[in-house]
């Protein structure tokens, strides 16, 4: 072969061309075959790419749904706005100082020496002789902004401060990621000035007044236009400002001014005039307010088929109404799409977001929040109190208000106290969120269980009629302990108050009126546990009503693997008081109560009205025994209106004050004051083996730091109140009645303490309407 | 006297150098159409650099061959001197503007020059001056010198960094050498060393935790991407990988014939191809052109080659017939790796297709080389008394 090749090409250069001919013949080949495989067998999937490319979309803006509250009023809304943007060197003070340079410059061009032979130090002199000129100006233009935007300027500083931080921030990420990639690409330390080039946020133009009104907007186009026609306009600042068109959400009934009648109020802050009260931060909780949507975009992307779905950028609610009905609120974005190859367009309309009506009267609810601002006076640490006023006399308090329209389950008003407001919110969030003390941020109505203490005691005494446990003329002697052996234990509130005095034979409606924990002790020990976890979760605990606001508490109720392990004798037996291993928020106790209303029908309680809400939780008939339920409110209705009830009055003697002064309305009620404990399963056997007096704030079992010991037991009362037109009566009309459930933290007893605060809701009901 | 006797000799005959300049010129003429659909305003430019492209290769034609020889060291020192220049620290960017993160030009005011396409014709021009009347390259020992030549331009284009230039000339040295007569068991011996390394590399990239891997992030990150791709993971389609993908996309699209003039801008356009008028004008082509018009494109730079090469096989010049081989192996690495780069065959690097993409430089470096490539061509055949590069008769007696 080699002596052919020789014979056939005989010169050795002649046969090393030819074989470097053949290489790149064979390579030649290799490149035709690749690209005959990539446009002829892939043809079709790179052609299907290609052209995918030529479809190019613009998107267009939706608009989110409004909130309304039951009689129309909005409660939120988009509204085109507009905000004043600078540029961001004016911000910083580096337009100040080009522009002066640049000046200085300029001044000296045909002049002997020009710019480029002064030295440093004499460019910079002459830099700061014209800088203070512009210093001047903008100095002057940060007054003009605070008037135009009617703040003051250390508001305008902070402001200020606020975006700078913000782009620092941003600098610092995108310079630190250019380093990154440019080192790890390419490996070239020098490249760092690329590295320090100025972000997009560094030459932009940011917000620094938002939602200007008419006057304010004027007046700065007019400043705007003014710069625009100077001989230099460059060198107005008023040139680096624009106004710019934007959405804003608004909020119409944040505030509000309200006058509530004082004269019904307990007598030592009584006033014969109204008060003139504005409210802030109305229905904060309940509404709820828009963040950045980066945790719902992961859940739902913006596609090209989901034009519902998150864009960077978007908001989506965080809280309240704004996150519980996002789904609705949110509105589809509309889409042009063009082809680049024929100039075909189709326009696809955006759909604005479903409005949402909420079952909530925002005036009453104002009305509520401003009756439990400490401020008003019920909500503080009053002389009526008991014990604990003569050390914390005027301390604030904090708790919950829930009013539930019995007829349709639906949520009139929830308040939370405390509260706050959308601009403490703006300002600084972290200190809302992080206050674990007062916690303001948390929504006390709907997502803080309670013990229940003695406002269980008609739902106990029902359950225990309905399963044939006591009868119905049936009486149970309270000797101020449960169990003959033990004195010292499961005693009545009367026996450890005033020893050794005791209820002695009771039949139902009056223990409910005495609120006799013997009686219930005794029923919840014939019932058990499991009847009672049974029963309780038929009224609603322990699982979620489907209200509307993600937020809620399912309660706190013994599981399946406690009540399967064995729960003791003594768990029984508190539970039948509203102690122990049970927990429930005002809204659950309000639902309770309803259905007790209602004779044993549970409805879920909700803040949509029933056009926009999607019923998740179906209704129920408890089947409890007639008997036991006019019995049961036959209790309620004496312990508000019998002069031994429990809700009946507060004081002695010459203090005596009755807590009910509603006029034609018949109130039906229970106090409760439940013993603050955690009942805590420390080996995790299912049994309580330990009890501990701090509040658990985590709900983990231990007691953590800036977990309080409380001083004071829960303060409830919940009422069923309707129109007197049966007055006298002990048995409601279902549809025209009302539940007021009231709690507050630590406020002691819950005829003294919740009870009056109940009785103004009653009168703010009365004043909007309702009774 | 002799010169233009040699001329007047050389213009009258036909020789394979007119085919060959005639593909360079045709191929330019492409690279046009495909710049106009790409970017439409630069190839008014590209016209601009081929008139001047032109003179370049006028004045190619007219030095003596010896006398470009006797330069050649000189030329190649000059070079050397400008490479080590631009990467020195402290030049300022007005001279030496960075680029794509790259210190590769030298800006003379009224144009960019890149030493590095300069480069390209001294080395050849020097190792063919070096190789000419020497045959101490068949002994391993002889490969020093030649690779040395190589190895210091090489060094200074990667500290640009500009790998695409700097991986043409280790082949061209081979094709040089092969057609001087090296040994081939040398050289194979030394591209197996080579792959072997590239092997070695890959698999340590691919298997060895990073406590252990030589080559820097963003290398290992481009063989890692080709890697997952040729398994068909689409991890890296929007960031290493995008530029080959949008490549291969307008090039795949354009099927058989081709998508036409105004269609094909269309869909360039809106697929956003990265340096689709330079790095990536295959792909227009190809797109605009279908298969019928990439194939004719390869088989342009196919006869380019080929008839330098026989060009070089026709003169008797040692140097003459080196320097033909080197330009024809320039041209031809050059183009494979380019297309091989766009039909995703090839890591991508940044390297232009000879004659076709835009840019000033390489398009009067490439018909520079053309041109010198029709010069040797035109020379009168000079009558040796002993042929070069033959060296049967040694082969003969080393293995007898």
């Amino acid at each position: 072969m080699r002596r052919f090749v020789r014979q056939l090409v005989p010169s050795m250069f002649q046969r090393r061309l030819v074989l470097l001919a053949t290489v790149v013949v064979i390579v030649t080949i290799i490149l035709v075959l690749r690209l005959a495989q990539l446009t002829v067998v892939q043809g079709m999937i790179w052609q299907g790419r290609a052209e995918s490319a030529l479809v190019r979309w613009s998107l267009i803006h939706t608009e989110r749904g409004r909130i309304l509250d039951r009689q129309g009023r909005v409660l939120a809304e988009d509204r085109p706005s507009y905000d004043l943007v600078i540029n961001y060197p004016v911000i910083t003070g580096r337009w100040a100082a080009s522009r002066a340079e640049r000046t200085a410059r300029e001044a000296t061009e045909n002049r002997r020496r020009p710019w480029h032979e002064l030295s440093d130090l004499e460019r910079l002199a002459r830099t700061e002789q014209v800088k203070m000129a512009f210093d001047t100006q903008v100095d002057r233009f940060w007054s003009e902004l605070c008037d135009l935007g009617r703040i003051d300027r250390p508001q305008l500083d902070q402001r200020l401060d606020t975006i700078r931080r913000r782009v620092q921030r941003m600098v610092h990420v995108v310079q630190s990621t250019r380093y990154r990639k440019w080192h790890d690409e390419l490996g070239d330390p020098r490249l760092e000035a690329q590295i320090t080039q100025p972000i997009v946020e560094q030459e932009a133009s940011h917000a620094v007044l938002n939602d200007l009104d008419d006057d304010a907007r004027w007046e700065a186009e007019r400043l705007i236009a003014r710069a625009a026609a100077d001989r230099h306009p460059a060198d107005d600042v008023w040139s680096q400002v624009k106004v710019v068109p934007s959405k804003k959400r608004h909020y119409p009934h944040e505030t509000m001014t309200l006058n509530i009648d004082c004269r019904t109020l307990p007598r030592q802050i009584q006033s014969n005039r109204d008060k003139r009260v504005t409210v802030g931060g109305v229905g904060m909780h309940l509404v709820g307010a828009l963040r950045s949507s980066s945790l719902e975009e992961r859940k739902r992307p913006f596609g090209v088929d989901d034009l519902k779905g998150y864009l960077p950028g978007d908001e989506a609610g965080e809280w309240g109404l704004e996150r519980g009905s996002e789904l609705t609120l949110r509105g589809t974005r509309g889409r042009i799409t063009r082809r680049l190859d024929t100039g075909e367009r189709q326009r696809r309309a955006a759909v604005s977001g479903g409005d949402v009506t909420c079952t909530v009267d925002i005036r009453l609810q104002a009305r509520i929040q401003a009756l439990m601002d400490p401020a008003f006076g019920l909500m503080q640490v009053q002389p009526w109190h008991g014990a604990r006023a003569q050390t914390m006399l005027g301390a604030p308090l904090r708790g919950a208000a829930v009013v539930l329209d019995i007829g349709s389950s639906e949520i009139l008003a929830a308040v939370s106290e405390p509260t706050f407001t959308r601009e403490q919110w703006g300002r600084d969030r972290r200190v809302v969120e992080q206050d674990s003390i007062k916690r303001p941020f948390w929504n006390r109505a709907v997502a803080m269980p309670y013990q229940p203490g003695s406002t269980v005691k008609p739902l106990v005494l029902t359950a225990a009629v309905t399963d044939r446990r006591i009868a119905h003329d049936e009486q149970i002697e309270c000797r101020g302990h449960l169990f003959e052996e033990t004195p010292g234990k499961y005693r009545c509130w009367i026996y450890n108050l005033y020893y050794p005095q005791t209820h002695r034979w009771l039949h139902a409606p009056a223990a409910i009126m005495h609120s006799c924990n013997i009686f219930f002790y005794s029923l919840g020990d014939r019932l058990g546990a499991a009847r009672l976890v049974h029963w309780y979760e038929q009224f609603g605990l322990g699982h979620r009503s489907g209200c509307g606001l993600v937020e809620e508490s399912t309660g706190k109720l013994p599981g399946s693997e406690a009540l399967r392990t064995g729960m003791g004798r003594a768990e029984s037996v508190f539970m039948g008081i509203g102690q122990g291993p049970v927990e429930w928020t005002p809204l659950q106790a309000a639902g309770a109560y309803a259905a007790l209303a209602r004779g044993g029908y549970w409805v879920p309680p909700t803040f949509l009205l029933a056009a926009t809400a999607s019923p998740s939780v179906p209704h129920r008939d408890l089947i409890l025994d007639p008997h036991g339920v006019a019995m049961a409110m036959k209790g309620l209705w004496m312990a508000v209106n019998d002069s031994s009830g429990t809700v009946h009055h507060f004081g002695r003697g010459d203090d005596r004050e009755i807590i009910f002064n509603v006029e034609g309305v018949t109130i039906y009620g229970k106090s409760g004051t439940a013993t603050v404990r955690r009942f805590v399963d420390g080996n995790g056997n299912g049994r309580i083996d330990k009890q501990e007096h701090w509040f658990d704030i985590n709900h983990n079992g231990r007691r953590d730091d800036g977990e309080l010991v409380p001083q004071e037991d829960h303060a409830w009362c919940i009422l069923v109140a309707e129109p007197s037109a049966m007055s006298g009566s002990q048995k409601p009309r279902a549809d025209v009645g009302y539940v007021v459930a009231v709690v507050v933290e630590y406020g002691g007893s819950g005829g003294r303490v919740a009870g009056p605060i109940a009785n103004q809701i009653l009168h703010a009901l009365r004043a909007e309407g309702y009774l | 006297m002799s010169c233009g006797r040699n001329r007047a000799f050389g213009f009258t005959r036909w020789h394979p150098g007119w085919i060959a300049l005639a593909s360079g010129v045709a191929l330019t003429f492409a690279g046009i159409v495909a710049i106009d659909t790409a970017e439409t305003a630069l190839a008014a430019k590209q016209k601009t650099w081929l008139f001047i492209s032109f003179i370049a290769f006028g004045l190619c034609l007219v030095p003596d061959a010896r006398t470009v020889g006797r330069f050649a060291h000189l030329f190649y020192a000059a070079i050397l001197l400008l490479l080590a220049v631009i990467i020195l620290p402290g030049v300022p960017d007005a001279i030496v503007p960075v680029r794509n993160g790259a210190r590769s030009w030298i800006n003379l005011y009224f144009m960019n020059m890149q030493p590095s396409e300069l480069a390209k014709i001294s080395v050849v021009l020097s190792l063919a001056w070096y190789l000419r009347y020497r045959d101490n390259y068949r002994s391993l020992r002889g490969l020093l010198v030649p690779f040395g030549l190589v190895l210091v331009p090489v060094m200074l284009i990667l500290r640009q960094p500009d790998l695409g230039t700097a991986m043409l000339f280790a082949p061209t040295l081979f094709a040089m050498l092969v057609a001087a007569g090296a040994k081939l068991r040398h050289l194979a011996g030394v591209i197996a060393l080579a792959g072997l390394s590239v092997v070695l590399n890959v698999l340590i990239v691919l298997a060895m935790p990073d406590s252990v891997q030589v080559l820097k992030p963003h290398q290992r990150a481009r063989i890692e991407a080709m890697v997952s791709r040729a398994q068909g993971d689409r991890r890296f389609d929007q960031s290493i990988n995008y530029q080959q993908l949008q490549a291969m996309t307008v090039l795949g699209s354009g099927a058989v014939t081709g998508y036409g003039a105004e269609r094909s801008a269309t869909i360039v356009e809106a697929n956003q191809l990265p340096l689709d008028y330079n790095d990536m004008i295959f792909a227009v082509i190809v797109n605009r052109f279908g298969l019928c018009g990439g194939a004719t494109l390869i088989g342009l730079f196919l006869v380019l080659v080929l008839s330098i090469l026989a060009v070089a096989s026709r003169i008797k010049d040692p140097f003459t017939r080196l320097a033909s081989v080197g330009f024809a192996a320039i041209f031809f690495v050059q183009s494979c790796v380019n297309i091989g780069i766009t039909l995703g065959l090839l890591p991508v690097t940044g390297i232009t297709l000879p004659f076709v993409s835009y840019g000033g430089s390489s398009l009067v470096t490439t018909f520079a080389m053309l041109g010198l490539v029709i010069n040797f061509a035109l020379q009168r055949p000079l009558l040796l008394g002993w042929p070069s590069f033959e060296f049967d008769r040694d082969d003969a007696l080393t293995d007898g």
